[in-house]
């Protein structure tokens, strides 16, 4: 090799070394901008009267988010709506109205309408599944008495990101008040496939006057006309919405699906019926199933802590003979929630407490041999309750001022 | 031909059957047919390849200590036939790669590179491995020490995950064995003995390019026992996290397991951590098959310098990584249907039993020295 060529050699690996910097610049091969996307918070779905997919896309509005005091004009998020056969294809044809990709990585909440829940929600999930970019984390709900799109499109106080408020409601709910639970699109598939236990998921409705809902100037007063509310539960058999529990059935049905955090109980006291608030700290449950004779008989086993959060009558809480009756009521009162949530859900037979599934884990055969009966096992099963309650603490005052005024003035208290 | 020994420490082979085991298995599913027994199926599946470690590979290496696959092939069975046998080890070497260079594309390809082309993906990794082997057997081993450590350490993170968040759900491993012992079974024959203990096959190319003073033989056994504990490590995070029902269906299991785990509210979506365990791995896996299948050519064509050998291999693994088939349904069909049956019994069990046999019958009648 003559001096000439090395040199020339030498030049070119030069040269190539000098772009080989690039290489680390490229990126990924689809790089989108952010500026290119127009990221989808919330989703709705629901039937369309010809048949396919009504869907609703809540779109943020680019610029309108950090600040929630910023005084813009324009609304924080936007609604497209897209009527389609297939949920990719609703999605890929909103780019007819949208000028940006959308953009599912983020999407929060997906609320599934009520018609479409009634006739059956499985073929909704396959997209949800298939695609790499929506994430199974999502909170579902199901908007009860309103059509889906109607709800996403609502207008909230205090977030700015209306998907936030309702995964907030969502969340603080559950762990608060437990009368719904936190239902991902994950738990949902799982339950679909599982023979063995049917799925729930919470619902969402709009209280008030909704013909404003979706209007800017309803949020400037300081009482607006409508709010968003996260409660009552939907039960589904077949992917089809069978009913919804409400209030104390909805509780009763977390305390046996283990997922009460904390609530608020109230029990009788003298009486008064619902004199005595008791809150819940803490609550565990364990299910024992047996199947005899072809019986099912399930024992809830339920652990729980509770504190006195506010009495009514005058009962002396340093009583411990008192406290003890209390948590007899409390104890009656748990019962009286499981119950509503037991029979509920016998009628018609839906299996969302996963009796079916304990049974297949612990007995695969027995489970064999019964599934296909497993229906009518449900509907004549027999639950019983064992309740171990402790009333932990009574607050910052022992007697009550109702007790004290009532001692003051010779009388006895009603208990 | 006497090959020369480079200096691999037991370490370094113990690293590099670790990580090749994992390649692929690790983000594949395995047994995922038996539901909650797929941990069984691994087990059975390492139980069987470790037995066909010692006894017929581990055999032929004591037999031959200085000589490789190819090198024993052509003492016992002559030159032609040897040859021959050589030869379709060179051909199942390369489609392995092959193979798993295209799992290794489509993978990324469906988890997140929705849009790059499976043939860019696919170059990158041939280019890399391409690179490390073109720096010889003890760069290649002491990269996969590194990467051991590493992957050890990717592990303890997953399982940190999974005790700590409350995803998991260990009940939903239950019941053990939910349909009996027919699906174990099936899943067993033919797929799982062969893969991916059976690979171990490959090995046999490099045990006499190692130092003699430790037993390669019974590194390998220990690291196949520790994939196993690993591979069954990934199975029950898949199945407590995503449920037998989600898990059984997805192409890519622990990437969706570790998207749907969260420790507090910061510590979330770890699926990148999977793409690195899959590249790491699949990069190992890719290497061996692609450095055995070297090393059989320069056997075969003599050689002196395999190195020269690197660039045509690199070469043919890539085109047929991209035209062994036509679809992921295609190439995951013929995994399934053909490559067990045709490819992997015979030259992970019939081959070398049959050498193994002849070779004893031969020694009793004293024509062979070893």
């Amino acid at each position: 090799m003559s001096a000439q060529t090395r040199h020339a050699l030498a030049k070119l690996s030069l040269i190539v070394l000098a772009f080989l910097p690039l290489v680390a610049t490229i990126g990924c091969w689809n790089s989108r901008e952010i500026d290119k996307l127009a990221i989808v918070t919330a989703l709705s779905i629901d039937r369309a009267d010809s048949g396919g997919f009504e869907l609703a896309f809540q779109v943020v509005m680019p610029g309108g988010q950090p600040h929630a005091g910023n005084s813009k004009s324009d609304t924080p998020f936007t609604i497209y709506g897209i009527r389609s056969r297939t949920l990719f294809e609703g999605i890929r044809k909103a780019s007819k109205q949208v000028p940006r990709q959308l953009f599912f990585s983020h999407v929060q909440v997906v609320v599934l309408g009520e018609k479409l829940a009634k006739e059956g929600i499985q073929e909704v999930f396959d997209f949800f599944e298939r695609s790499h970019e929506v994430r199974l984390t999502s909170l579902l709900l199901v908007a009860r008495g309103e059509e889906p799109d109607k709800l996403i499109s609502t207008l909230v106080p205090l977030e700015r990101l209306q998907a936030n408020a309702m995964l907030g409601e969502g969340i603080l709910s559950s762990q608060l008040w437990s009368e719904t639970a936190v239902v991902e699109i994950d738990d949902v598939i799982r339950k679909l496939i599982n023979p063995g236990v049917e799925p729930t998921i919470s619902g969402i409705k709009l209280i008030g006057n909704d013909k404003s809902a979706g209007d800017k100037k309803s949020l400037e007063q300081s009482r607006p006309p409508f709010h968003l509310e996260v409660s009552d539960i939907a039960m589904f058999k077949d992917g089809k919405l069978t009913g919804w529990f409400e209030g104390d059935a909805a509780r009763g049905l977390l305390f046996v699906t283990d997922r009460i955090h904390s609530t608020i109980m109230n029990l009788p006291c003298g009486d008064l019926p619902e004199g005595v608030a008791m809150e819940i700290i803490k609550s565990k449950t364990k299910k024992e199933v047996s199947l005899k004779d072809g019986r099912l008989r399930v024992n809830v086993i339920v652990n729980a802590e509770g504190n006195i959060g506010e009495v009514k009558c005058g009962i002396p809480l340093n009583d411990l003979g008192v406290l003890h009756a209390l948590e007899r009521e409390w104890e009656n009162a748990i019962r009286n929630n499981i119950g509503l949530a037991v029979r509920k859900a016998q009628q018609p037979p839906t299996d969302i407490f996963g009796f079916g599934m304990i049974i297949e884990q612990n007995h695969p055969k027995l489970w064999k041999s019964v599934e296909s009966r497993w229906d009518s096992i449900f509907a004549d099963a027999e639950v019983n309750v064992t309740f171990h309650g402790v009333i932990r603490r009574t607050g910052m005052r022992g007697k009550s001022l109702i007790k004290e005024q009532s001692d003051r003035q010779g009388k006895g208290g009603p208990l | 031909m006497k090959t020369s020994t480079e200096n691999l420490g037991p370490l370094h082979l113990f690293s590099w059957i670790v990580l090749f085991e994992l390649g692929s298995a690790v983000v594949i599913p395995i047994g995922i047919d038996a539901k909650q027994a797929s941990w069984i199926v691994i087990l059975l599946g390492c139980g069987i390849g470790i037995v066909l470690m010692a006894a017929v590979y581990g055999s032929l290496y004591r037999m031959f200590p200085d000589l490789s696959l190819t090198g024993y092939a052509s003492r016992i069975a002559g030159k032609g036939v040897g040859w021959t046998i050589g030869f379709g080890y060179l051909l199942y070497f390369l489609y392995i790669a092959g193979r798993n260079t295209r799992d290794f594309g489509d993978l990324l390809a469906a988890s997140s590179y929705d849009v790059t082309p499976v043939f860019v993906i696919n170059v990158c990794i041939v280019v890399a491995v391409g690179y490390v082997l073109h720096l010889g057997i003890e760069v290649f081993g002491r990269t996969a020490f590194i990467f051991f450590v590493f992957t050890g350490g990717l592990f303890l993170l997953i399982l940190v995950l999974v005790m700590f968040s409350d995803m998991a759900d260990a009940r939903r491993m239950l019941p053990v064995l939910p349909d009996g012992w027919q699906p174990v079974r099936k899943a067993l024959y033919p797929t799982n003995v062969t893969f991916p203990f059976g690979e171990m096959i490959v090995m046999a190319m490099f045990f006499p390019h190692l130092k003699q003073r430790w037993k390669p033989i019974r590194i390998g056994i220990w690291a196949m026992l520790l994939s196993a504990a690993l591979l069954c490590v990934a199975a029950f995070v898949n199945i407590s996290v995503l449920g037998i029902e989600i898990a059984s269906r997805t192409t890519f299991p622990l990437f969706t397991s570790l998207s749907r785990l969260r420790l507090a509210e910061f510590v979330q979506r770890m699926d990148a951590v999977v793409l690195l365990l899959l590249i790491i791995s699949s990069f190992f896996k890719i290497g061996t098959f692609m450095l055995a299948a070297v090393l059989v050519a320069r056997d075969l064509f003599r050689t002196d310098n395999y190195k020269t050998l690197i660039f045509p291999v690199g070469l043919v693994v890539i085109i047929s990584s991209i035209l062994m088939a036509g679809s992921l349904t295609e190439h995951l069909e013929e995994g399934l249907t053909i490559v067990p049956y045709y490819l992997h019994l015979p030259f992970q069990f019939a081959i070398p039993v049959a050498l193994l046999l002849v070779g004893w019958i031969r020694r009793l009648g004293g024509n062979v020295s070893s």
